[in-house]
């Protein structure tokens, strides 16, 4: 306060010597036009000088003016500015008018920030506070369901799981499919981006630009192409200095089921109805005496019901055993405030969330610092660090029992944890998760964090110079141990070295250096321009390390130096890559209604072939704003409406590896010697892939702006895709990455928001997008017609789109024999599988046809409510669960969903699972493939602010408290064996990580309530 | 303020000067390729690493996924699936194999041979000499076994072959758009025993363990022989081996014989691929894993054969080990178990020994109707096999069969049954024993695979169907 106190008396200090005298002060108040509600933080300027000051709390505002002759200008973000000559009044109190969205609302492109009128590119805008006081800490999946055309999907429900990010579509087939991550101006590099989703405090951002057309993205040249989410967190500037804390607490859960498993009496007979003895009737057999060799066959029904009995008797749901119910806790402190020349916003933030098994934890540290200043009138300067540290305890995510999602499924139920000797029970499947996740820990922790430098010259109107030095690291430690005598160490260990020890590591730092200048001009009064020019030069350097040791002494010490003698596997890595440059924008505006911008950027890269070091990316687009036209200003119930259109283009250099286009040899060891061998099959010509994107859309605003929405068409054609192209293995490789073949993206993007009811009490509101993506492949490298994934699920070939499910076709069973059917490659009936008789089955992908999110709050007062709900549908998965829960026979050792015991039992049984056998194999067909559309309820919060009247007693500005529940409902239209809502199959097991493409007991989704508190003064 | 402008051009030109050095970067793990055959060190550099190609996942390193130690004796009759295992090679062990889930060796025998045949290539850059001769031998028997075992498993016995069966492409080039098809059977035969031929002529007489040298090299074209009946060049290769073979490597002694299964001797062994702790690659594993509550066997020793082996057998116990698991008794194969110390189930991988070389030796004498000589190696066998062996007097039939009994147990659980029983173009035909050490519990469920069935022959991996027009898929 004293620091604001000192820069109003310095300031009209400066005034006073400056004009003389005839000085004098305006005091007055700022509310609402349609509310009548004080508003905070208006910012008063008088026009023509520096001099400037806010509206306090209650939106009042002191200002002195030179005299009379002064005009004061009062500006607020979502009202329209207004001008006010001060004459000779020393009251002056404003009403301030709502402003349509479109006009006011600044958008951050990436290197420069343009009201929506003035855009004519593609862009989406998340606002922080869509995104804060979420029990969720990724900002990735905190982007779910709010912008048109994003594509969030879970990798899983692991906390700190990242999200796929798909923006209009699949755009790649081997090369990266994420967008590039923009943070406070820097790029950052792709390996590092997933973390920076999870370290960084969602609620410090500002908000997130999400560049979807070529307008925008071609800006980013070759990164650019699989979209730019740019997001920008906040700053002090134009706030009143104030204290928030807000406290979050709740449980976390997984959600249950939509199958059942067999009951253990339903199991006992199943196996038995199979011939399958198992190990605890053996046992039993054994105990109560019958003769060595004595099998369940061989005894009387009696004496076999009794031995059910017993185990029936001793069963137990290992879901008690091994799930438990999480917790969820977050506290945040952050300070802002500003000053004419100085902001600030400080946060710290703590986020601990318990997964719904021991050995699964998020605990996260975050903290912030940005500054801004004005050194001199011509020069300011800001620097924004953020640092946050996340340490995971990690699970196995695998199709085995060290994974507790399989492990629930595969543990029968007559199988006790432990042995009568106390000892675990390493049961059926040979290993028991819960000794394994006491016994082999993983920890991972990232240590991220950026920052950013920026000098800015504003030598004269309309004239900036920046230069900005980012500065990006990631330190990633992982430790993994298997603690000695722990049964993984006597299937695996060395019998004289019990227990081994990992520690691995990844640094990468990289450098982001751009040096801009942005010039505003007008060429009479009709003429506006633009004029951005950049210079760009990225650099990353990663190092890695490995270090192992074996012969531990005790479970408690895993630190490398307790450990006896080293495994021979300590390494270390080095990589390098480097991007430089150039880049030029132009926009040029016509009497603000017509608007016509022109890009060009030339980027070189070192990950790119001898013969194809540079790329050359371009966009052009116009707009034009009708509603700015005479023969629609009269029509009052349009606010605004602008047709816009967009081409140009970008590339995608991610997802290749560094060094890819070289031919090397690498080394590595025989009996302890050196040995070196062929690495790759090279490419000289490897560049990135390029895509032309083409975008027209309409905005408009309705009836006061109480509908605004905006419909876009879009068409994205890729070519020279970076393609990983199977080659024959005779040539002792399996793939060869090359730029060949190309594909298209075409669709509609829709947004939608409503104020329903907009009265000084009653609010409601509602919003809704969508998006419909059409993929063909349209053609891919001389002679060959398709791709195989290596999943062997799906297959890429021109005019069908990307991982079209290729499948045997299942036909039933054989009502006579019970033996499963399929169809060969012509459809003739076969009961003899053969992989060469899969079909690729069109319309069925991994992809959705249509998705998006739609959502709706009310307020009534303090009190406010709102749901958020996301879409998915259209989208096949195979279900491994499926096929492992529901088998032929061929899985009787392990439980079984009911379902499996449809299976066909006399002649004339149809519609039924084959005959079941403990000898058949389950195919893969298209039995167990599904549609896995599904809408989801994914978020309600309820809150309620308590009045001011009460709170400011206490010297409270603000209190807030509220509950949320996270995936409280689904709806499953198509009966999906399980979550409907699948990322990834699992981590471990799958070679290529396609998006939705099957499931495989990966982390199931969790539901969350919580209660939380924010507090402001 | 002009000042500011020649600054700002000034960083900008220097910015933009400074780049295009940086967009060069080379590997810090690497080297270009043509920096890689120089000198006689590269040439050893890249003949270490195409052991380390038979090493494969799917090949000689396999576990549960083809393995050359455990799938043709999986394959084969020496094994009973275990229940209490976790039912890997299955698909084996039932003969339920298609495109999509086969015995991926293809991918990786065929990258030890490109990585053989780039050192081919590069050859001349070594001068003449003796270090030039036994690199060059090296490559040649690395490319001819790879060859064999590929003939081995995806293509018809020779012997029941005729001039129009398909065997695999034998490959010396080293072109990246390379698609060849199938080198006819017997074509690619004669260019294995071309290749060996060669090699015998060029290796040295001794080597680095882990290494070919010209003894093993003939211990394998003895085998390729006997897999084409032709008998006379068998016998002769195997004279030749036995007259070449290192004294270290000569035949083991009853007392020697467990050394070699926990590598604190390289007797019997003439040709192995070492495997470390720090190559994670535990091979015993797809026979069993180990835990304090006893061994899990994956495959159960078949019963019928186990009594085969007699108490005063030097195998028996070098082979086969038994346990108690949940309560209930198994035999179960220890002979990959591990080395004297270090990591379990991690051993190096013998693949031809002199037991063989003899067998090979006994058999085709056996089949010239050399009897004296066909007993002679048998009893020379049996004698460092047997603690007080009394040597035998077979003739006839009985001899023939004493030779293939004595192959059956000498070579048992090291990947020989299955081509040996496709190779004799005879039936595999399994015991109603089951999994448990008394042979009760659960029998195998496929009990016999006709002689020449299809199912001899493995499918070639869908993937190489699928990118290569020329491949043919064996008929099923």
């Amino acid at each position: 306060m004293k620091q604001k106190l000192l820069s109003i008396l310095l300031l009209s200090l400066f005034s006073f010597s400056v004009a003389k005298a005839q000085s004098k002060t305006i005091t007055g108040t700022i509310t609402g036009k349609a509310d009548g509600i004080p508003l905070p933080g208006v910012t008063v300027l008088v026009k023509g000088t520096n001099t400037g000051t806010q509206t306090d709390t209650k939106g009042n505002y002191s200002i002195d003016v030179s005299g009379n002759t002064a005009t004061l200008i009062f500006s607020y973000i979502g009202f329209k500015t207004v001008e006010i000559a001060v004459g000779d009044n020393v009251n002056i109190n404003v009403m301030l008018e709502d402003d349509s969205r479109q006009l006011s609302e600044v958008i951050v492109t990436g290197y420069q920030t343009k009201t929506r009128t003035d855009l004519s590119s593609s862009i989406a805008v998340v606002s922080g506070k869509e995104i804060a006081d979420k029990p969720i800490p990724g900002i990735d999946n905190l982007l779910q369901g709010k912008a048109a055309g994003v594509q969030i999907t879970a990798e899983n429900g692991r906390p700190g799981a990242n999200a796929f990010i798909r923006i209009r579509g699949v755009g790649s087939i081997s090369a990266g499919q994420q967008p590039l991550l923009v943070v406070d101006g820097i790029q950052i590099p792709d390996d590092v981006s997933p973390q920076f989703y999870n370290t960084l405090n969602a609620n410090d951002v500002e908000n997130i630009s999400v560049l979807k057309d070529a307008a925008a993205v071609s800006l980013y040249g070759a990164r650019g192409s699989n979209g730019v989410i740019v997001i920008t967190t906040k700053t002090g500037a134009n706030t009143p200095s104030q204290i928030t804390y807000s406290f979050q607490y709740g449980t976390n859960a997984k959600l249950p089921d939509n199958f059942k498993l067999m009951s253990t009496a339903q199991k006992l007979q199943y196996e038995y109805d199979l011939g399958y003895e198992n190990y605890e009737f053996s046992t039993w057999l054994q105990q109560s005496g019958f003769p060595e060799g004595t099998t369940i066959f061989d005894i009387t029904d009696a004496e076999r019901q009794a031995g059910w009995n017993s185990l029936i008797a001793n069963s137990h749901n290992w879901f008690d055993d091994i799930l438990r119910t999480g917790k969820i806790r977050q506290h945040q402190v952050s300070v802002s405030g500003s000053d004419a020349k100085t902001n600030y916003y400080v946060s710290l933030q703590k986020y601990d969330a318990d997964g719904i098994t021991q050995g699964s934890d998020f605990k996260r540290y975050a903290g912030k610092i940005n500054l801004g200043t004005q050194i001199r009138p011509w020069l300011s300067l800001s620097n924004n660090l953020s640092v946050g540290q996340r340490t995971t305890k990690e699970l196995r995510d695998t199709y085995n029992s060290q994974n507790p999602f399989y492990a629930i499924y595969g543990y029968n139920s007559y199988e006790p944890v432990r042995n009568p000797d106390g000892s675990y029970n390493i049961t059926s499947q040979g290993l028991n998760v819960l000794e394994g996740i006491e016994n082999q820990p993983e920890t991972k922790r990232f240590l991220n964090g950026y920052n950013s430098t920026t000098l800015d010259f504003h030598p004269v109107k309309g004239l900036n110079i920046s230069t900005q030095l980012g500065l990006t690291y990631e330190d990633y430690k992982q430790e993994y141990f298997v603690k000695p005598n722990s049964i993984l160490d006597e299937y695996i260990g060395d019998p004289s070295a019990r227990g081994s020890k990992r520690d691995l590591g990844i640094t990468e730092f990289a450098y982001d250096w751009i040096n801009k200048i942005i010039y505003k001009f007008d060429a009479g009064s009709d003429h506006h321009f633009n004029v951005l020019a950049v210079q760009e030069f990225q650099k990353d350097i990663t190092t890695g390390y490995t270090l192992e040791k074996k012969g531990f002494a005790r479970g408690d010490l895993s630190t490398q130096d307790n450990g006896a003698s080293n495994t021979g596997n300590n390494t270390t890595t080095r990589t390098i890559w480097t991007l430089a440059s150039l880049l030029g924008e132009i926009d040029y505006n016509y009497k603000g209604k017509y608007y016509l911008t022109g890009i060009i950027r030339r980027d070189g890269s070192s990950r790119f072939g001898a013969n194809n070091k540079y790329g050359t990316f371009y966009a052009a687009s116009l707009s034009w704003l009708l509603t700015q036209e005479d023969f629609l200003k009269s029509a009052d119930w349009l606010n605004v409406l602008k047709l816009r259109a967009s081409i140009g283009t970008a590339g995608n250099f991610s997802g290749i590896n560094n060094y890819q286009s070289l031919d090397i040899y690498k080394f590595g060891r025989y009996n302890n010697q050196s040995t070196s061998f062929r690495f790759q099959i090279p490419n000289p010509d490897l560049t990135w892939e390029k895509k032309l994107k083409r975008n027209i859309g309409v905005d408009f605003e309705l009836f006061n702006s109480r509908l605004t929405g905006s419909f876009e068409y879009y068409n994205e054609a890729t070519s020279a895709l970076l393609l990983e192209l199977p080659v024959s293995q005779t040539t002792g490789f399996s793939s060869v990455v090359k730029n060949v073949g190309a594909m298209n993206n075409s669709g509609i993007d829709v947004a939608l928001s409503c104020d329903i009811i907009r009265s000084k009490n009653w609010k409601w509101s509602a919003y809704g997008n969508f998006n419909y993506n059409r993929n063909r492949v349209t053609e891919l490298y001389n002679g060959a017609t398709q791709i195989d994934d290596n999943n062997l699920l799906g297959t890429t070939k021109p005019s069908y789109a990307i991982n079209t499910f290729k499948l045997v076709r299942y036909a039933g069973v054989n009502p006579e024999t019970g033996a499963a059917r399929y169809y060969t490659k012509d459809g003739e009936i076969t009961e003899q599988y053969s992989s060469d008789d899969a079909v690729l089955l069109e319309g069925k992908t991994p992809a959705p046809k249509f998705f998006g999110g739609f959502g709706t709050s009310v307020s009534y007062k303090g009190i406010d409510l709102s749901a958020d709900f996301t879409y998915t549908l259209g989208n096949y998965v195979f279900n491994y669960n499926k096929e492992i829960l529901v088998s032929w026979g061929d899985q009787v050792y392990y439980p079984q969903a009911t379902e499996a015991l449809n299976y066909w039992k006399k002649p004339g049984d149809v519609n039924v699972l084959p005959k079941a056998d403990p000898n058949n194999f389950t195919y893969d067909t298209d039995l167990y493939l599904q549609n896995a559309s599904f809408v989801r309820l994914r978020n309600v919060t309820l809150a309620y602010t308590i009045p001011q009247a009460i709170t400011k007693k206490y010297k409270v500005q603000s209190l807030r408290v509220f509950v949320t529940g996270q995936n409280l409902l689904t709806f499953n239209p198509h009966k999906f064996f399980g979550d409907p809502e699948v990322g990834l199959g699992n981590e471990e097991d799958f070679v290529d990580d396609i998006r939705g493409q099957t499931t495989l007991f990966t982390y199931p989704t969790t539901r969350q309530f919580t209660f939380g508190v924010n507090l402001t003064f | 303020m002009k000042k500011i402008y020649l600054y700002t051009s000034l960083i900008l030109l220097l910015a933009a000067g400074g780049c295009k050095k940086e967009l060069t970067q080379n590997p810090y793990d690497g080297v270009p390729t043509d920096q890689a055959f120089n000198t006689p060190a590269d040439f050893t550099n890249a003949i270490r690493g195409a052991y380390v190609a038979l090493r494969g996942a799917s090949y000689y390193g396999g576990q549960d996924n083809g393995a050359m130690v455990s799938t043709p004796d999986v394959l084969s009759d020496n094994l009973v699936l275990n229940q209490a295992g976790r039912k890997s090679q299955l698909k084996f062990y039932v003969y339920n194999y298609v495109g999509n889930d086969t015995w991926e060796l293809w991918g990786n025998a065929y990258n030890a041979i490109s990585r053989v045949n780039l050192l081919l290539q590069n050859l001349s850059k070594l001068p003449d000499g003796e270090f030039k001769d036994n690199v060059h031998g090296e490559a040649l028997a690395i490319r001819a076994l790879a060859h064999f075992d590929l003939l081995r498993v995806y293509a018809k016995s020779y012997t029941s072959a005729n001039d129009n069966d398909l065997g695999v492409p034998f490959v010396t080039s080293v072109d990246p758009t390379l698609l060849p098809a199938r080198t006819p059977l017997k074509q690619a035969y004669s260019l294995v025993v071309t290749d060996f031929e060669d090699a015998i002529e060029l290796l040295a007489q001794d080597n680095d363990v882990g290494r070919i040298h010209k003894a093993a090299a003939e211990g394998l074209l003895s085998r390729v022989y006997l897999y084409m009946g032709e008998w006379q060049k068998s016998a002769d290769a195997a004279t030749a081996a036995i007259a070449d073979v290192p004294a270290a490597n000569d035949l083991a002694s009853p007392d020697e014989f467990d050394d070699i299964w926990v590598d604190a001797t390289e007797k019997d062994v003439l040709f192995k691929i070492k495997n470390l702790d720090a190559d994670i690659t535990p091979v015993g594993v797809g026979y069993k894993q180990s835990t304090s509550q006893g061994v899990i066997p994956e495959y159960s020793v078949d019963f019928a054969f186990y009594q085969l082996f007699t108490d005063n057998d030097v195998r028996k116990n070098a082979y086969i080990g038994e346990t108690e698991y949940n309560g209930i008794d198994y035999l179960y194969v220890k002979k990959y178990s591990g080395k004297r110390t270090g990591d379990a189930d991690v051993v190096d991988i013998k693949v031809i020994r002199m037991g063989e070389v003899y067998l090979n030796r006994a058999e085709a004498y056996y089949n010239l109707n050399n009897e004296a000589g066909a007993l002679e190696d048998l009893n020379t066998l049996r004698s460092s096999r047997y603690t007080g062996f009394v040597d035998g007097a077979e003739t006839g039939t009985a001899l023939g069969e004493a030779i293939q009994q004595q192959r059956r147990l000498e070579l048992a659980f090291e990947g020989s049954r299955f081509f040996d029983l496709k190779r004799l173009n005879k039936a595999i035909e399994r015991s109603d024993f089951g999994d448990r050490a008394d042979g009760s519990g659960i029998p195998a469920s496929v009990k016999t695979l006709p002689a020449n069935d299809l199912y001899f022959l493995l499918p070639i991996p869908q993937a190489e169907i699928n990118v290569n027009p020329n491949m043919k898929q064996n008929p099923y």
